[in-house]
């Protein structure tokens, strides 16, 4: 049964329109960047290319993971889907799961096409222009923010709801939650400051992937030598450790919270 | 869920910043990261090092007295909360108005402005007597003191 | 009879070259006449010694000397007119000592494993060429430098690389100085200048060091046709000019540094055809409000290009890659102003932990946002004649990968018919 429903669910993901667009705006949009990349200087480190191809990461991939998976979730309900799905010997588990994995498989999907493209590109200008850590920070983008997304999904009453949820979360985690914290910046100590960065950190799914991509490139020093110690303590063996176990905290907790938040919506219908 | 954490966090901080009437601690330097305020060179040379506490909890790291005394002259005194400087041996961490200081215009300091510090009187006039020269200084003395090296 | 002198001869012969061979360095060169040459064999020399007369030194192909931890292994003291040539130093503390001396030449020496290298006191005409150095391993607060110089004129540096000391270049009170096509890697600093003036230095590669040429109370300087690349660690920097006068920085190429020219406290001077290209931040300026200009450089793909703490600074006719305006008058400036000035790039200055927020999401759009309000500016940080096309021409060869080519049609057509296989009903 669930894999049945995980094949329907797929197909049904990659039949709407909607995705087809974002695949396709996607692989444009990869293909303008690498374009741009071979014009640009060969120079390794954090420049502003690879700051503007991590930044269009951050900005794009979570911004259509949350609102696709969010209203998908949010129409099974709305539909009556969903209380159909319920007749049939699915558990919940079994939904959300379904749902989460084809939402990632979907995705992952589009990013092998604009990889595919990236690499095409590159193959035609001789330079090898996509790190391996992009890749991998992608796929760890999609795999948390689906998992927000199938969370804000059913928190939200409606599919409007659900589109207004998501966008406040992706604001939230992309622009607010800085935009707040370097507010306080301005007038608190700065260790306090440093502190609360470090706190954000964890607690902001796009900051702490941000922050991947600084550990796992080697590129730390870019952060500046107030965080020597902080990205000392990542850099070791058990800072890896706990970087897997946080990563996959952020993808287990908000799918157990929509599990446990589906099951008293259940109770209470 | 995340504001409720990051509230407390904010909250946590800000009471710790807050509780202010307390001892000031010298802070074990970093040679990799620590960096001078003044001059921004490297503390390569723990020897000669200084640093100042902030009533906020934030360190100013200095490599040499002289760059320190730059600070603290033009610093606002009601954030001061203590200033250390290293002593001659380059082991402990002194205050720097109970300090005594010798001046010697070969005494090798990272900007050669050739002041080091003592824990008391008695140090300094034996470090005068070893090596030969030098001039005893106290902190108001230091205070008024022509850095120009 | 013949033969038993035959083999008298041969033993004394073997006795003769082997006491000459043991003869220690020092007593070669109280041997060697004043103005004299002295040639060392293939050896090893494990022993200090110290040269006060005029003298040639001349090293063999092996000849190798090391006098241990803690040691100097020459000591030129109160000399003239010596020369020292072809030698290989390893293991010690410092290889030469030149105290109060002077037309001192030091030419193609190669050292391994040297806490320093070349010290120099109250000295005067030192030239040192062809100087190689690798020094310890390990955190650089540990190590000495490569070639340092203290209260001296005249002291000329060429053709040398010296890597993993604590700085390679150092030059303290030192008036008159040439630095020529060196190379320095992997240390602290490369070049240190402190109290220095009349400072030449040119056609230097500087790379991954901490800080590139740092330039403290110096006057009179001109820093020019220098690489100075990838200085990326905490608190790195290109350039550092720290209370510094009358400093002309031209024509150098700064490359993938943490901060590319980083000054304060500057006065009367001038950072002109330089080229900042990949930096994190390409010029920051503190307390430097005195008679500086910025002109006519090239700035291309840094993250932030020029940030202060609100000192201005005379900024002139640069070329900027993010410039947006056009040029409808012809005449090579773009109509519009150039503003440099960034509300995060000034907070970046003064507080150490916004850092992190560099280039982030966020950052972005509030320059975006920056770029709109900002057009009002007048003073700080204001370029009202940029340059429309670049001083520098970056070139690139292209080649056709066929393996990422065939591989990227592979993924992309596999991706496709997968897309399409899973739709059908």
């Amino acid at each position: 049964m669930n894999q049945l429903f995980i094949k329907l669910e797929w197909k049904q993901m990659l039949r709407s329109r909607w995705m087809q667009l974002v695949g396709v705006l996607f692989i444009v949009i990869f293909a303008a960047i690498a374009l741009i990349q071979q014009l640009a200087l060969p120079v390794d480190g954090f420049t502003r290319q690879t700051a503007s191809f991590l930044n269009l990461l951050l900005f794009l991939l979570p911004l259509f993971v949350l609102t696709i998976g969010s209203m998908s979730v949010a129409s099974d309900v709305e539909s009556g889907w969903y209380s159909l799905l319920k007749t049939y010997p699915l558990s919940l588990s079994g939904y959300i799961f379904g749902k989460y994995v084809s939402l990632v498989l979907s995705f992952s999907l589009i990013l092998l096409l604009s990889f595919a493209v990236v690499l095409i590109m590159s193959g035609v200008a001789g330079a090898f222009q996509l790190p391996l850590v992009f890749v991998f920070l992608a796929i760890l983008t999609v795999l948390i923010f689906a998992a927000i997304a199938i969370l804000c999904g059913v928190i939200a009453k409606n599919r409007l709801h659900a589109l207004a949820l998501s966008l406040v979360v992706w604001a939230a985690a992309l622009l607010l939650l800085s935009y707040v914290l370097m507010a306080i910046g301005t007038f608190v100590a700065g260790h306090v400051m440093l502190n609360l960065t470090i706190v954000m950190i964890h607690l902001n799914p796009a900051e702490w992937i941000r922050f991947g991509y600084f550990l796992f490139s080697g590129q730390t020093t870019v952060l500046g030598p107030s965080f020597y110690d902080f990205t000392a303590f990542y850099n070791s063996f058990l800072g890896y450790l706990i970087y897997i176990v946080i990563s996959a905290a952020w993808i287990l907790g908000p799918l157990a919270l929509a599990q446990w938040l589906l099951s008293r919506k259940g109770r209470v219908e | 869920m995340k504001k409720i954490l990051l509230s407390i966090a904010l909250a946590t901080s800000v009471l710790l910043a807050g509780c202010g009437d307390k001892t000031y601690e010298a802070k074990k330097i970093n040679p990799a990261t620590d960096i001078c305020e003044i001059c921004n060179m490297s503390i390569a040379n723990e020897k000669y090092a200084g640093q100042i506490a902030l009533k906020n909890g934030d360190y100013k790291m200095f490599d040499d007295l002289g760059c320190l005394m730059d600070y603290y002259s033009t610093m606002k005194k009601g954030d001061l909360g203590e200033a250390f400087i290293k002593d001659e041996t380059g082991k402990d961490w002194l205050e720097v108005d109970q300090a005594t200081f010798v001046y010697d215009k070969n005494i090798p300091t990272p900007m050669s402005y050739g002041v080091i510090a003592f824990k008391d009187d008695a140090a300094a006039k034996a470090y005068i007597k070893k090596e030969g020269a030098g001039k005893v200084m106290s902190f108001t003395d230091l205070e008024n003191f022509d850095w120009g090296a | 009879m013949k033969w038993r002198f035959l083999v008298m001869f041969f033993i004394s012969f073997i006795g003769f070259s082997a006491t000459a061979h043991a003869e220690s360095l020092q007593s070669q060169i109280d041997k060697t006449p004043d103005g004299g040459t002295l040639k060392l064999f293939d050896r090893v020399y494990r022993e200090q010694a110290v040269i006060n007369k005029p003298i040639t030194i001349i090293g063999a192909e092996k000849t190798l000397m090391k006098a241990g931890a803690e040691k100097t292994v020459l000591t030129i003291e109160n000399a003239k007119n010596v020369h020292l040539k072809n030698l290989n130093f390893s293991r010690s503390n410092s290889a030469i000592d030149v105290k109060k001396s002077s037309h001192i030449t030091i030419e193609n020496i190669k050292m391994v494993r040297m806490w320093g290298g070349v010290t120099i006191r109250n000295s005067k005409n030192i030239a040192i060429k062809n100087f190689t150095m690798r020094g310890l391993d390990g955190q650089y607060a540990t190590k000495g430098a490569g070639i340092a110089a203290y209260d001296s004129e005249d002291i000329q540096i060429e053709d040398s690389f010296i890597t993993e000391v604590m700085d390679a270049y150092y030059l303290e009170r030192v008036t008159g100085s040439t630095i020529l096509n060196n190379k320095a890697t992997y240390s602290r600093y490369g070049l240190h200048y402190m109290y220095g003036k009349d400072i030449y230095a040119k056609g230097n590669t500087l790379e991954k060091n901490v800080t590139g040429i740092m330039l403290m109370i110096a006057e009179n300087a001109v820093l020019e046709k220098n690489n100075i690349q990838y200085q990326s660690d905490w608190n790195s920097s290109g350039f550092t000019l720290y209370n510094a006068k009358n400093i002309v920085t031209k024509n150098n190429k700064l490359i993938g540094n943490h901060t590319a020219i980083s000054s304060q406290n500057m006065k009367n001077s001038v950072i002109q055809d330089n080229v900042f290209l990949t930096n994190q931040t390409a010029v920051e300026f503190t307390g430097s409000e005195t008679n500086n200009t910025v002109h006519t450089n090239d700035f291309l793909g840094n993250i932030v290009n020029i940030r202060s703490d609100g000192t201005s600074s005379d900024i002139d006719g640069n070329f900027y890659d993010d410039y947006a305006g056009f040029d409808v008058n012809g005449d090579g400036f773009g109509d519009e102003k150039y503003v440099a000035l960034q509300s995060f790039g000034q907070w970046m200055v003064r507080e150490p932990a916004y850092q992190y927020f560099i280039e982030s999401p966020s950052v972005v759009l509030l320059n975006e946002m920056d770029q709109q309000t900002n057009k009002t500016e007048k003073n700080q940080l204001v370029d009202s004649k940029p340059l429309m096309t670049a001083i520098s021409e970056e070139k690139r060869n292209y080649s056709i990968n066929y393996f990422l080519l065939i591989f990227g049609i592979m993924l992309f057509a596999g991706g496709i018919y997968g897309w399409r296989r899973s739709v059908k009903i």
